[in-house]
């Protein structure tokens, strides 16, 4: 388990999503894309929070104890906030479908091009 | 980096299931199927958690992933008439599917070629305690300190032993608190935006 690893599975997480996104035409599954590229990118921020110090710690004269332990976890507080921002757009998407349901009672995405040229 | 062999091998084989997981998310007709196996890749996601040490975040992630969002997406499958085969491609399957390999392979570049700031180079003890062996202890200052596991001994070390829990939440009241305050008006306005929207539709 080293930071390379850890990348390579970020970025196959990431591009198997978005290969999600581009080749499916059903909302629901294009969602289940993109909480998978949210996936990848959470994998991405931890390991470089575990494996790569911040640069306030590289100072080796920097006094560690009153500092550190709010800058050494920073990918963790993103994770945090990514989970957040993740739940509240699908709790959205899902609005979205139930009104594309009740205006086409359709799913499929090629069925809304009411803004194409 | 750690040299622990079952944490390796846990690794190894929970990675390779995510990746086949999200391969079956993207490419399964069933839709449902695919939802399915999304709870499965978010619950292995939460066991690299676990392994990198970030428990919070992994609890987190079981709770707000695979307790919430899958129960949405299983919420959402209901509106499509055909479930068994409703997950179809769109024409530009190809071209997506090499467009996203590509990007896979300069990500890949990127990040071998790319010197990551490595443990290796800090030479402060209590920096190297900090990243990895999450144990803090009080001085009597009041202060927190950050000690390496091994240095601690059984004494010193009973009832001070705290997780990145308490990191994560001195973060996010000092260093990130104007973030998490933007979270908060994010979350409420999407509540009050999808009420919103789901009520107009229903007037007509």
């Amino acid at each position: 388990m080293t930071l390379d690893s850890l990348l390579i599975l970020s970025a196959a997480v990431f591009c198997i999503g978005l290969y999600g996104i581009l080749s499916k035409t059903n909302i629901v599954s294009t969602i289940m894309s993109i909480e998978l590229m949210f996936n990848g990118i959470i994998i991405a921020a931890v390991s470089f929070s575990r494996f790569t110090p911040s640069a306030l710690l590289m100072n080796n004269s920097f006094d560690v104890s009153s500092f550190a332990l709010n800058t050494a976890l920073s990918g963790h507080v993103f994770g945090v906030f990514i989970i957040s921002i993740a739940a509240a757009e699908s709790a959205l998407a899902l609005a979205l479908v139930f009104v594309m349901f009740n205006k086409k009672s359709s799913v499929d995405i090629v069925d809304f091009n009411e803004l194409k040229g | 980096m750690s040299g622990n062999f079952f944490i390796d091998i846990t690794f190894w084989v929970v990675s390779f299931l995510i990746i086949l997981g999200s391969f079956y998310v993207v490419t399964a007709r069933n839709i449902f199927r695919g939802a399915i196996g999304l709870s499965f890749v978010f619950i292995c996601v939460a066991i690299i958690f676990f392994l990198l040490n970030a428990e919070f975040l992994g609890v987190v992630q079981i709770l707000v992933y695979v307790g919430a969002v899958s129960v949405l997406i299983a919420f959402a499958v209901m509106f499509i008439k055909d479930v068994v085969d409703g997950s179809k491609y769109s024409k530009y399957r190809l071209l997506s599917a090499f467009l996203c390999s590509f990007l896979f392979f300069v990500l890949i570049f990127i990040s071998q070629v790319t010197e990551w700031n490595s443990m290796d180079s800090i030479e402060n003890e209590d920096a190297l305690a900090g990243l990895e062996g999450f144990y803090f202890e009080e001085s009597e200052s009041g202060s927190i300190l950050i000690k390496k596991a091994e240095v601690l001994s059984d004494g010193v070390n009973k009832g001070v032993f705290i997780n990145s829990t308490l990191s994560i939440g001195s973060s996010l009241i000092s260093n990130f608190l104007i973030p998490l305050q933007v979270i908060g008006f994010i979350l409420i306005s999407a509540l009050i935006g999808s009420l919103t929207i789901i009520r107009q539709r229903r007037k007509q």
